[in-house]
């Protein structure tokens, strides 16, 4: 049962991944968490629109470079199985 | 061999500098070349133009009063070898000076780049900080780990200008503790398994990269539960970090004592995980809770009224329960059974 360090990063990886495969339009809006930011006046932002914000701030950030890294992991995993 | 000796000799002359250490000196590339040709041995054609360029092209950190032994230098005969030239300007001495003061920025430049570069992702002053310790901070704090039931002040001292070191505050998080005991607590898992005769040198590899991966993993989720809830903390990541790890003091504990008795395990492993839960839900309450941030801002936050505060009850005791669950996960292997 060893957890390594590089399974850490195979699992952060995905993770990031699947952050990033969520779609605005076509899934978030119909689960009903999409874009619209209602806010009441005086509390702050609430559990959901600060969960929105950092799927989308990850997909942003993370698009360019989980490309190569993907492309990256995959023919690794392609030659060293 | 001569170099060598310059090289040490310019390593100690440390008053005087040919332009201050701040900032980004402009001349980094020139002086490089202007080193390296005094330093080594230059090859043949390279020396002479630069020599010629001397007079004219130095930049105004060029020392003045090295000016008129340049051309003298160069214009020395012409059956004099370009490869003794060097040999021959290290002997004058405002040359051996020159070459000094341009070793000693080019090292001070050095350590310049490197700090900014080491500034830009993690401050050393503030790592300094968690580490400035003394004996008596750390005995009186092992104490306060294993028994924190009895301890009455739990709030930190507050200083304007700058965060009170641990060393005059006991409740300040530091990281010496975690760090050392996180390092004792896999020797000791070494140990466990040796007497239990299960030891292998990679497993405390295996060991130490799992323990470091739950650490990251618990720090990261504490880390972004604090932005989902939107809690505003004084705390920082290596705040998190060093509460978060106090609980190998207590794991030690524990499978020291199923050194003892094997059947001591579990109940040792209650005990310091009450303490360990106590211990940092006494010292976090004063850090997330509102009550208690009221008085050192005196400003009302929203995000401390109503739903606010509920979210950080919810994460103190988020916090408080993991730390029994990784205690019993990260030492149920080591322990005898």
């Amino acid at each position: 049962m060893a957890f390594t360090f590089w399974s850490l990063l195979e699992a952060s990886l995905l993770i990031v991944n699947a952050i990033c495969v969520l779609h605005e339009e076509r899934f978030l809006a119909k689960v009903g968490w999409g874009g619209e930011q209602i806010q009441a006046y005086g509390s702050g932002p609430s559990v959901k629109s600060q969960i929105l914000n950092l799927i989308r701030s990850v997909r942003t950030v993370m698009r360019i470079p989980l490309i190569f890294i993907n492309i990256v992991v995959i023919l690794m995993k392609f030659v060293l199985g | 061999m001569r170099k060598a000796r310059r090289a040490a000799e310019m390593q100690d002359q440390g008053a005087s500098m040919p332009y201050p250490q701040y900032g980004y000196p402009p001349p980094n590339v020139p002086s490089h070349q202007d080193s390296s040709m005094y330093m080594t041995g230059p090859p043949a054609g390279m020396y002479n133009p630069a020599a010629a360029q001397a007079p004219m092209s130095p930049p105004a950190y060029y020392p003045q009063q090295g000016m008129p032994f340049m051309p003298m230098g160069g214009g020395g005969g012409p059956e004099q070898n370009n490869f003794s030239m060097p040999a021959q300007f290290l002997q004058n001495p405002v040359m051996t000076n020159m070459a000094m003061q341009y070793g000693q920025s080019l090292v001070g430049q050095g350590k310049e780049a490197l700090d900014r570069e080491l500034n830009k992702y993690v401050s050393t002053s503030r790592i300094k900080y968690y580490f400035s310790v003394d004996t008596a901070y750390v005995a009186k704090k092992l104490a306060l780990l294993l028994f924190p039931f009895t301890h009455r002040d739990w709030s930190v001292k507050y200083n304007p200008e700058e965060p009170v070191q641990p060393r005059y505050e006991l409740n300040a998080p530091d990281l010496y503790i975690p760090a050392m005991a996180f390092v004792t607590y896999l020797l000791i898992g070494g140990v466990s398994l040796g007497i239990q005769e299960r030891f292998s040198p990679e497993g405390l590899g295996i060991q130490a990269s799992t323990a470091l991966v739950w650490a990251i993993i618990e720090v990261l989720a504490i880390w972004v539960t604090l932005y989902v809830m939107n809690i505003q903390t004084k705390l920082t990541s290596f705040d998190i970090l060093a509460f978060s790890s106090y609980k190998y003091v207590g794991m030690i504990v524990a499978v020291i004592a199923s050194f003892i008795m094997p059947s001591v395990y579990h109940l040792a492993l209650i005990y310091v995980s009450a303490a360990t839960m106590f211990f940092l839900i006494r010292s976090l309450k004063v850090q997330i809770l509102p009550e208690s941030s009221h008085d050192s801002y005196g400003e009302q936050n929203t995000s401390f009224t109503g739903e606010g505060s509920k979210r950080r009850t919810y994460l103190l005791l988020f916090m408080g329960g993991l730390q029994p669950l990784m205690m019993w996960w990260l030492t149920r292997q080591i322990a005898r059974p």
